[in-house]
């Protein structure tokens, strides 16, 4: 008795060692991970205090002798970010809300319903995926300018509802959705557009709240298209106040910083309030790489 | 005029058994109201008439857009005939894609900031006109504008596009470290080994950016060019070779520091003692400074010839302007470009006046007194000197390959290989060019 007993202390004790040292390197691993993921915003936030002559230096120095708070102030002046900021807020948010209807709607055609045509139409759709957006830019362009839309919210928002990969994102999701539970739902007498706004979609929170936030990010950041769709400061966005203090032969690395902080703020705070879904969205949809 | 179309016609009517003096009446109100029909209608259209508007795009952000305002915003005070609309078009990349786009849509501005290499393929599609033959420029007018300059704006015989905003590269240098600059390259390499000899390789004599520009500095100092007259490629001869060899041996002799990214932030913390750099440059360097210590700026070392590199933009004209509104630009153009306006432009942002008249205002001459570390940007002798990037359509695409080639050798390959290699490339880039596949 006493043996066996030693036996599963020994036992246990070395279980508990191999135990803790697993989760000492798995923390070691992941805050390291987390540091070099957080060094770059750490820059930013730091350089956005500093003056002009403590940004590039031999050794990153990661406090400012004394905190600039005035380049927040300079920065916020040099564009007209306040008018940047409601445009940015009006065309992502629109993009977002109305992308979002339709790709749940084709994606769910694509995922539930049978018709003719389907995965050709659906690998068609795909095959856009691989045309670069470059290529596309003139042509598109002309588009814009025959039918009126150049310096008009239009341009900057209809051309960008509609996207494939939303739609493939959506279709793997609704279709981990076991199929019982739609056959059941129209054996209740359930319609099927009911059934996509009160089961489909609250199911797919993850997914839908990736969508929305791939494109919310993706809107926030768009420069040449805004940049060659307008003409005058009133029509334009963030990203193109930020490329005031770029020159071909120097930045104002400190400015940029702080336009770049309050740039990406409202983005942090959406990420904040979506995260859970977020990441259940790309694990769950095998996206994660 | 239709009033007085249908008041004739009641006239006409009425006409038949009025009296003697209601006729007169009615005459007398008929020619009031042609009269005010005719002022009416002349002062309507000549409302329209007398504002053109012209639409000018630009690269210039922050600072610089603010003087572009500016300047803009006078013409539009000081005169009653001409709106000019300036509108920023982010980087010049993007201004240069923006213009593309706008040629094919029809939606170009009347005038726009262009490099050189830009109009050269501008004026292959035959989308740009002239400015020269809009601005009525007399001889001494003409002549005012730099030489170097006009070399530079000039296709056919003409000045296609007008001087803007030019630059021209200069050796900037640590005044603490260096009391005198390098007249030449020999002294130059020199001293950029004492300074790293002095400070025990603390700070690295001179800074190289592996660009296409410090590879061209070399190259011209040496001798040579990227192209001779007929566009047949000589970087690759032996003063290429050289240009490199001396470049990647202050690397190996520990003289020179490569360096990622902009030079002023390496030179303000004292990581280097020299660097070359355009003089567009130099209030980011005074930011990187920040008075830690003197610095000042001086012409290229000479090698086997002097060089002084200038670059930056000049302002285009394009074709698909009526008529009236190519003249109207023109005229904003030569205001833009007097000697008052060039010299505000050039004291608030560091590009050089474009006229000579420009150059010797005492207004600019006593801004550089203020300020003898520019004293260089604008030393009359460089514009004699002067040598710029090929003004060819094709410049853009052999730009990317040239840089490429310059990158590879300091990465490690072999010189002679690269250099037969840019070589071929750049031939079949110039041959396309030419073949006119643009």
């Amino acid at each position: 008795m006493a043996r066996t007993g030693m036996l599963a202390e020994n036992q246990m004790w070395r279980y508990r060692l191999s135990h803790s040292l697993k989760r000492f390197f798995l923390y070691a691993v992941l805050i390291g991970g987390a540091l070099i993921m957080i060094a770059p915003f750490a820059w930013m936030l730091s350089s956005s205090l500093k003056a002009p002559h403590e940004i590039s230096l031999k050794y990153i120095k990661w406090l400012p002798e004394s905190p600039q708070w005035r380049n927040y102030k300079i920065a916020w002046e040099a564009a007209p970010f306040a008018m940047y900021f409601k445009n940015s807020f009006f065309i992502a948010t629109v993009c977002m809300l109305i992308e979002v209807t339709f790709s749940s709607l084709a994606a769910y055609a694509f995922a539930k319903m049978n018709f003719f045509g389907k995965n050709f139409l659906f690998v068609l759709f795909l095959g856009t995926m691989m045309i670069p957006g470059e290529v596309m830019l003139i042509p598109n362009y002309m588009t814009m300018v025959n039918v009126g839309w150049i310096d008009t919210y239009y341009s900057l928002i209809v051309p960008w509802t509609v996207s494939v990969f939303s739609i493939f994102l959506l279709r793997q999701f609704f279709m981990s959705i076991p199929h019982e539970l739609f056959e059941a739902a129209i054996l209740d007498g359930c319609g099927k557009f009911r059934y996509l706004i009160t089961v489909m979609l609250p199911l797919s929170k993850p997914a839908v709240a990736t969508v929305m936030l791939f494109k919310f990010i993706g809107s926030w950041n768009a420069f040449l298209w805004v940049l060659i769709m307008t003409n005058t400061p009133t029509m334009r966005t963030i990203p193109v106040g930020l490329t005031y203090f770029v020159s071909d032969v120097g930045a104002q690395y400190n400015y940029l910083m702080a336009a770049s902080t309050f740039a990406m703020a409202p983005i942090l705070i959406l990420f904040l309030l979506l995260q859970k879904q977020f990441i259940q969205g790309i694990a769950r949809t095998g996206l994660k790489g | 005029m239709v009033r007085g179309k249908v008041c004739s016609r009641c006239l006409f009517v009425v006409d038949v058994g009025l009296k003697k003096k209601e006729k007169e009446w009615i005459n007398l109100r008929w020619t009031k109201l042609v009269l005010l029909a005719l002022v009416l209608t002349l002062t309507l259209s000549s409302a329209a008439l007398a504002k053109v508007n012209i639409t000018f795009w630009h690269a210039m952000g922050a600072e610089l857009g603010e003087a572009v305002d500016y300047l803009t915003k006078k013409f539009n005070e000081e005169q009653d005939e001409i709106f000019v609309e300036s509108i920023y078009q982010g980087r010049y990349s993007d201004l240069n894609t923006k213009l593309v786009a706008s040629f094919s849509a029809g939606t170009s501005p009347t005038i726009a900031q262009v490099y050189e290499n830009w109009t050269d393929a501008y004026y292959r599609y035959g989308v740009i006109a002239p400015l020269e033959d809009y601005m009525d420029l007399t001889e001494e007018e003409y002549n005012d504008y730099i030489e170097v300059f006009r070399h530079m704006n000039t296709w056919d015989g003409k000045l296609y596009t007008i001087p803007f905003n030019k630059s021209n590269w200069v050796l900037y240098y640590n005044k603490e470290l260096i009391p005198e600059p390098p007249k030449t390259l020999d002294e130059f390499f020199q001293i950029a080994k004492d300074v790293t000899a002095k400070t025990n390789g603390e700070t690295k004599g001179f800074g190289i950016r592996p660009t296409l520009e410090l590879f061209h500095a070399f190259l011209w100092l040496n001798g040579s060019d990227f192209f001779d007259a007929d566009l047949n490629v000589t970087f690759d001869g032996p003063e290429g070779k050289k240009a490199l060899q001396q470049m990647i041996g202050m690397l190996e002799d520990g003289s020179a520091l490569l360096i990622d990214g902009y030079e002023d932030a390496s030179f303000g913390d004292r990581m280097i003692a020299m660097y070359i750099g355009s003089s567009a440059g130099i209030t980011y360097a005074e930011n990187s400074v920040g008075g830690k210590f003197e610095f000042s700026t001086a012409p290229l070392p000479s090698g086997v010839r002097p060089g002084a590199p200038f670059m930056g933009t000049n302002i285009a004209l394009f074709d698909a302007a009526t008529e009236e509104e190519k003249a109207a630009a023109a005229k904003f153009v030569k205001w833009l470009t007097n000697a008052d306006n060039t010299v505000y432009f050039a004291t608030k942002t560091g590009y050089l006046p474009v006229t000579y008249s420009g150059l010797s205002h005492p207004e600019y001459q006593a801004w550089l007194a203020a300020n003898p570390h520019k004293a260089a940007i604008a030393n009359l002798e460089a514009f004699e000197y002067g040598y710029w990037q090929p003004k060819i359509a094709a410049w853009e695409e052999c730009r990317g390959l040239i840089s490429e080639m310059v990158t590879k050798v300091f990465l490690g390959e072999d010189i002679d290989l690269s250099l037969a290699e840019g070589r071929y490339q750049i031939e079949e880039v110039i041959q396309e060019m030419l073949n006119e596949r643009f």
